[in-house]
């Protein structure tokens, strides 16, 4: 029962972040096609951009909107400086570029803010644990996550399909060029998702570095980890990111359980290799899966 | 040439004569020949004196810098093999070097493994792994083979961790072939050089033939290479498992030159700056490979230099440098690697293509159609590679790069 409890709390958490992060993958997925690595970048740029407004003394919310939106600013920057460079280059050519761009902002980030534990100023979150009845133990910051992951994705579901914004970024994503002849600025739908892709990333970053002291370096091979979650769920679902990320969640944290810690990450890419075996188009992707 | 005389006083007997081909009015005169030769020729030279030079001085620090750029060489010309050529893309260069690694310290460590031996097995094996990891990423066009060498990258650095459990490592024996032992730097390099050159010379035959041109196809439009009859799948297995083995290779030289294999040595950042070398030196071109090697190998070298040159007089910045080393190794490659995506695909090559036309377009300036000829026959010459310095713009449009 302790167990029992322990993997579900421990996979609805991690579940968010890591959907949080797949979420922005497959926005930038959907619009431009890129195959995006600079997600654990922006991550990180999250995380330490909230720690920096924390130690001037701001608090939570604001602090967290900072970030977010700096973030925001930067991920579209990103688009406009190399990625419309790249339009009609080979997908392996942009996805390259994304690499390159997580090195440098990686590196950036480090030299910057060195690779050391973060450590958030104490007038944040408790992590004092609150108890739900039975087994089930949880602190302000899982709270916290929970919300705002579903906050995002309520908002992403919903834009999607209610707004005209949205509207816009499913014709650009079904198809560029038709939408471009029907008057649709496919450059600026697709700048936008790249920003909220690195928004989505930043908050990630800032809830992560809430619940654990994390280095630079640790934030960004979590980024890494949602790709196991992201092929799972689908490569182009926003829905797929969610469910895909709470699953290899709970495979973490079962291994974690009955296995040991050190194979969470060696499983979970076990499942990637067996997803690509079995079904690679993901449980929620559609099938663009291409055999020639 | 030297036969034109005779030629010419027997009429046109020499024309019928068989066994000679060609008429004699086709052949190339010998400016002609020395054009073909091709700046890629000079810099390959340049190369090779440089490397003779190294070897011939012993300075430990160079041959040392120059064992492990020979390494980094044959990875790079093994990733080569799979982006440039079969235009498909892996992360999994650090993973298959260890592959390698591993095997090759454990064949070396069982005796029987004089010189080439743990070579061969380490690629044998890498060739495996490859095969297993093709057959999931590469039934699918697109980015599927990234994402199964990452899983990779991870199973690998894994089960590699596990395997070594407590132990800080493998000891690795000095490569030896019989009694002889290659233990300096400067010995093992030259073991290395003929590792390097055996496989560049056997992989410019496959490039050159058949294979070759089946994996350029495939490259510039897969959808059209299957229409011709390719089984493009296959290929571009053949080509993955072939560069894993070349790579695995490369892993099992770095097992002898560190005599020491760990799990830490093959990070993710060593399967980027592996990718980065291919891409900065020029896909498409083993003298690519060679020259993003060597960059990428030496720039952390330079750095260290210029932090003790400066430890005197800028001593923040020296110390600044030598604790951030590597980070701002990475820093400059990412920055690097995106400059070469977006202003010169072709890299380093390309670029050295783009002068040599524009000097060359001076040059001739005024004889145009025999400028013409030339660079047709040049194209025949150089053969099939891409972005070969010379190459009239025409021509290198219409291979469609």
């Amino acid at each position: 029962m302790d167990d029992l409890a322990a993997i579900l709390t421990a996979t609805l958490v991690n579940g968010c972040l890591l959907a949080l992060l797949s979420v922005g993958f497959v926005l930038i997925f959907r619009a431009t096609g890129v195959v995006s690595f600079a997600q654990g970048a922006w991550m990180v740029f999250g995380a330490v951009f909230f720690y920096s407004f924390a130690k001037l003394g701001w608090g939570l919310v604001p602090s967290l909107l900072a970030s977010a939106v700096l973030v925001f600013a930067g991920s579209a920057l990103a688009f406009r400086l190399v990625f419309t460079r790249l339009i009609g280059a080979p997908p392996f050519v942009t996805a390259i570029a994304t690499i390159g761009l997580a090195t440098l902002l990686q590196a950036v980030a480090v030299l910057v803010w060195s690779d050391q534990p973060i450590a958030l100023p104490g007038s944040m979150l408790s992590l004092n644990a609150i108890h739900l009845g039975g087994a089930f133990d949880t602190n302000q910051v899982q709270l916290f996550t929970v919300a705002v992951a579903a906050g995002v994705f309520a908002l992403v579901i919903i834009g999607l399909r209610r707004t005209p914004i949205g509207l816009r970024m499913r014709m650009v994503s079904d198809n560029p060029r038709l939408a471009a002849f029907n008057g649709i600025n496919v450059s600026r739908v697709s700048a936008l998702a790249w920003a909220l892709a690195g928004l989505t990333a930043a908050l990630a970053g800032a809830a992560f570095l809430l619940g654990t002291q994390s280095s630079p370096s640790t934030v960004y091979d979590l980024g890494l980890s949602a790709f196991p979650a992201i092929l799972l769920g689908g490569l182009d679902s926003v829905v797929g990111a969610l469910v895909g990320g709470l699953v290899i969640a709970l495979v973490g944290a079962v291994t974690t359980v009955y296995v040991g810690g050190q194979w969470t990450e060696f499983a979970s890419y076990l499942l990637l290799l067996l997803v690509l075996l079995l079904r690679p188009s993901g449980l929620f992707g559609k099938a663009q899966v291409s055999r020639v | 040439m030297t036969s034109q005389p005779a030629a010419e006083a027997s009429g046109t007997a020499a024309l019928a004569e068989p066994g000679t081909g060609r008429p004699p009015q086709i052949r190339p005169a010998p400016r002609e020949v020395l054009r073909a030769v091709g700046p890629r020729h000079v810099v390959f030279g340049l190369l090779l004196v440089l490397v003779a030079d190294v070897l011939l001085q012993d300075n430990p620090v160079y041959t040392y810098e120059l064992s492990i750029v020979l390494i980094y060489v044959l990875a790079a010309v093994g990733q080569e093999w799979l982006v440039g050529r079969a235009g498909q893309v892996s992360i999994g260069a650090a993973a298959f070097m260890a592959v390698g690694a591993f095997t090759g310290a454990r064949i070396a460590e069982a005796g029987w493994g004089d010189f080439p031996l743990p070579l061969i097995g380490a690629a044998l094996v890498g060739g495996a792994v490859g095969l297993i990891t093709g057959l999931t990423g590469l039934r699918f066009r697109g980015l599927y083979l990234l994402l199964a060498t990452l899983a990779l990258q991870f199973v690998v650095s894994f089960c590699a961790q596990e395997y070594e459990g407590q132990s800080g490592g493998l000891a690795v024996p000095a490569a030896h072939i019989g009694g002889t032992q290659f233990a300096s730097s400067r010995s093992f390099s030259v073991l290395e050089l003929i590792v390097v050159a055996v496989v560049m010379a056997l992989l410019a035959g496959l490039y050159k033939r058949g294979p070759g041109r089946i994996w350029r196809a495939i490259r510039q439009d897969e959808m059209v290479a299957a229409v011709a009859g390719i089984n493009t799948t296959r290929w571009k297995l053949a080509a993955f498992v072939g560069s894993s083995a070349v790579t695995a290779m490369a892993g099992a030289l770095l097992a002898y030159q560190s005599q020491l294999v760990s799990y830490q040595t093959f990070s993710l950042d060593l399967a980027i700056s592996v990718l980065v070398m291919v891409f900065v030196g020029g896909q498409g071109s083993m003298l690519g490979a060679i020259l993003g090697a060597s960059l990428v190998i030496l720039l952390p070298f330079e750095l260290q230099r210029v932090g003790t040159a400066t430890a005197a007089s800028m001593p923040n910045l020296s110390s600044w440098l030598s604790i951030n080393a590597a980070t701002v190794d990475d820093a400059v490659y990412g920055f690097v690697l995106l400059l070469v995506l977006l202003y010169e695909r072709d890299g380093l090559v390309g670029l050295g293509g783009r002068i040599v036309r524009v000097v060359q377009a001076r040059r001739s300036r005024g004889t145009a159609g025999l400028h013409h000829g030339a660079a047709g026959l040049h194209h025949g010459a150089a053969g099939l590679h891409r972005g070969t310095a010379g190459l009239h713009r025409g021509t290198a449009k219409e291979e469609g790069s």
